[in-house]
């Protein structure tokens, strides 16, 4: 692959860290990966510090609008002068500009059923179930809006769910490895190996195997309870709840499995779920 | 330029940095790093550019030259001049800037340093409110020469406030003028006298945040290490080829002045306690 971006792109509460896990434990030969650090081989790129690292501008007074041309100018700068990883988070909606050819190599996107999406998202944004069912069926929400205060990332437009998982899975500009969170929870060293492939890693069987034993959920909630979670909310209880798939058909009310599927049926039939 | 309190000293002072409106080349000839907004020539010119508003350059940290590129808005550039610009042009001239707001506590002068969104302003504004004097908000020019004490350089008597933090400090946002357009980041100018005298810097405060409110006192490579870490933008000072005189400032200020290391909880009921902390350990 090029010198270009490879994006780590997912809905929020997708598995975009568990991804960021893997390609930590993948780097460091299958090593268990230090989940406070997973910056060091995928930066956030909506991140203003990283973004101001890359153009050695503050950006505190920058408009949205500016902001924006920001994290274009901050990616193409990356691209170029890049050494290490060529991995950055993104949680934003598929948009050609922002993830241009010019600077990209290609994408990474892991997806999840939406109604699993809905509890983790509800408590992730400390709403209610029927608030996070509104905002994954509304089109023009955003993350990361500084309307009053000083906000640590740039505004991310996420679009609806279906937006979100159309607009990436569908995208005919860039290599796109799509991976299913239900997969990963069932066959994890298949998805590490398809992810070291896409990657150019030259990982063997055993650095995949060993990476796949790092990388299983109960590590990350043994870690997150020893050593604490950088990306975890003051009001959550922990960042690593569940991480298992279905939980929702305990949860969901009829009526809030309805209106899920009212929105995203055309997204869920193409992904199967 | 209106932000700026009008010039105390004798009148036949030389001027230290002229600002000129003139026209400024889109690139630089000769540059060791060229980005969107900045770049730095082999010469140490430095180029700020925001597309569609202006561009500023700096040479020999004496001269400004400032192209307008908007007939709508020819304030902005003013916002930048007295952001990040002086701090660029304090790398010019062998100063070094530090990324905190400075006041006077009692007798003393404190520099809060932290990163952007740290709320070094929202901080300051309290104990400005709390009486204590305002010397410059979001960057602290130092005159760190070898074998004398540090000494700040006050920039002007101005806050840059979000609407969250007038809102928590109980500050009206009537009669305030936004930093700009459409953006709830307002203007604050904190009431008294302003002091434009350089003095020596007496404590330098990082705050970071924590559930516990502490102050730890640094050990001298500590706090060596907390000031060079607040150095605004040091890679600027690499492409001008100071990094290590930088370094040297940076250990001249930690030599000078105790460093601490603030851990306190980021909420407005914190803050007079927070403030009260501050004082006592400057010895109020």
């Amino acid at each position: 692959m090029s010198k270009g971006i490879v994006w780590i792109a997912s809905y929020p509460k997708s598995g975009n860290t568990w991804l960021r896990a893997i390609i930590a434990s993948l780097v460091d030969n299958g090593q268990p990966p230090n989940l406070n650090a997973l910056s060091r081989t995928c930066p956030n790129g909506a991140n203003r510090v990283w973004i101001e690292k890359h153009l050695q501008v503050p950006t505190d007074d920058f408009t949205p609008e500016e902001l924006r041309a920001a994290r274009i100018a901050a990616y193409g700068a990356f691209a170029q002068g890049r050494q290490g990883s060529p991995c950055l988070k993104v949680h934003d909606q598929y948009d050609p500009a922002l993830f241009s050819e010019e600077f990209s190599a290609g994408a990474v996107y892991v997806v999840r059923d939406p109604r699993d999406v809905a509890l983790s998202w509800a408590d992730h944004m400390d709403v209610s179930i029927d608030e996070a069912i509104r905002r994954m069926a509304q089109r023009n929400f955003c993350v990361g809006q500084g309307i009053n205060a000083y906000r640590p990332q740039t505004q991310q437009i996420l679009g609806s769910w279906s937006d979100h998982v159309l607009g990436w899975i569908g995208n005919a500009r860039l290599p796109t490895l799509v991976l299913k969170y239900e997969n990963m929870l069932v066959d994890l060293p298949d998805a590490i190996a398809r992810v070291a492939s896409f990657l150019n890693m030259d990982a063997s069987a055993e650095v995949i195997s060993k990476a796949a034993s790092a990388c299983r959920f109960a590590r990350f909630r043994a870690f997150e309870e020893a050593h604490g979670f950088s990306e975890r909310w003051d009001h959550q209880q922990a960042f690593f709840r569940k991480g298992r798939s279905g939980a929702w058909r305990e949860t969901l009310t009829p009526e809030q499995h309805e209106r899920l599927l009212a929105s995203h049926r055309t997204a869920m039939t193409r992904l199967g779920c | 330029m209106p932000e700026l309190p009008a010039w105390q000293g004798p009148s036949e002072t030389p001027v230290g940095v002229g600002i000129v409106r003139e026209q400024v080349p889109e690139a630089l000839s000769n540059p060791v790093f060229a980005g969107k907004y900045l770049a730095v020539g082999d010469d140490g010119s430095i180029l700020i550019a925001m597309d569609g508003l202006f561009r500023i350059l700096l040479r020999n940290g004496s001269r400004v030259s400032v192209e307008l590129l908007s007939e709508a808005d020819a304030d902005t550039w003013r916002l930048f001049m007295l952001g990040s610009v002086l701090g660029y042009l304090a790398h010019q001239r062998g100063l070094f800037p530090l990324h905190a707001a400075t006041l006077r506590v009692g007798g003393r002068l404190v520099a809060i340093a932290g990163h952007s969104g740290a709320g070094k302003s929202t901080l300051a504004a309290a104990m400005s409110r709390h009486g204590h004097t305002l010397l410059s908000d979001d960057m602290t020019v130092i005159d760190a020469a070898p074998g004398r004490p540090a000494q700040v350089f006050p920039t002007f008597p101005r806050l840059k406030l979000w609407k969250a933090s007038l809102d928590g400090l109980g500050i009206g946002t009537d009669g305030l003028q936004r930093v700009r357009a459409d953006m709830a980041k307002f203007d604050v100018r904190p009431e008294g006298p302003f002091e434009g005298a350089h003095a020596p810097l007496d404590a330098v405060i990082a705050i970071a945040e924590a559930p516990q409110l502490e102050m730890q006192a640094c050990a001298p490579a500590q706090g060596l290490a907390v000031v060079n870490t607040y150095a605004y933008r040091p890679k600027l000072a690499h492409y001008l080829g100071r990094s290590p005189a930088l370094f040297q400032q940076a250990a001249q200020i930690a030599r000078s002045a105790p460093v601490y290391r603030l851990n306190r909880p980021k909420s407005f009921d914190a803050l007079p306690e927070t403030i009260r902390l501050i004082e006592k350990t400057v010895g109020l």
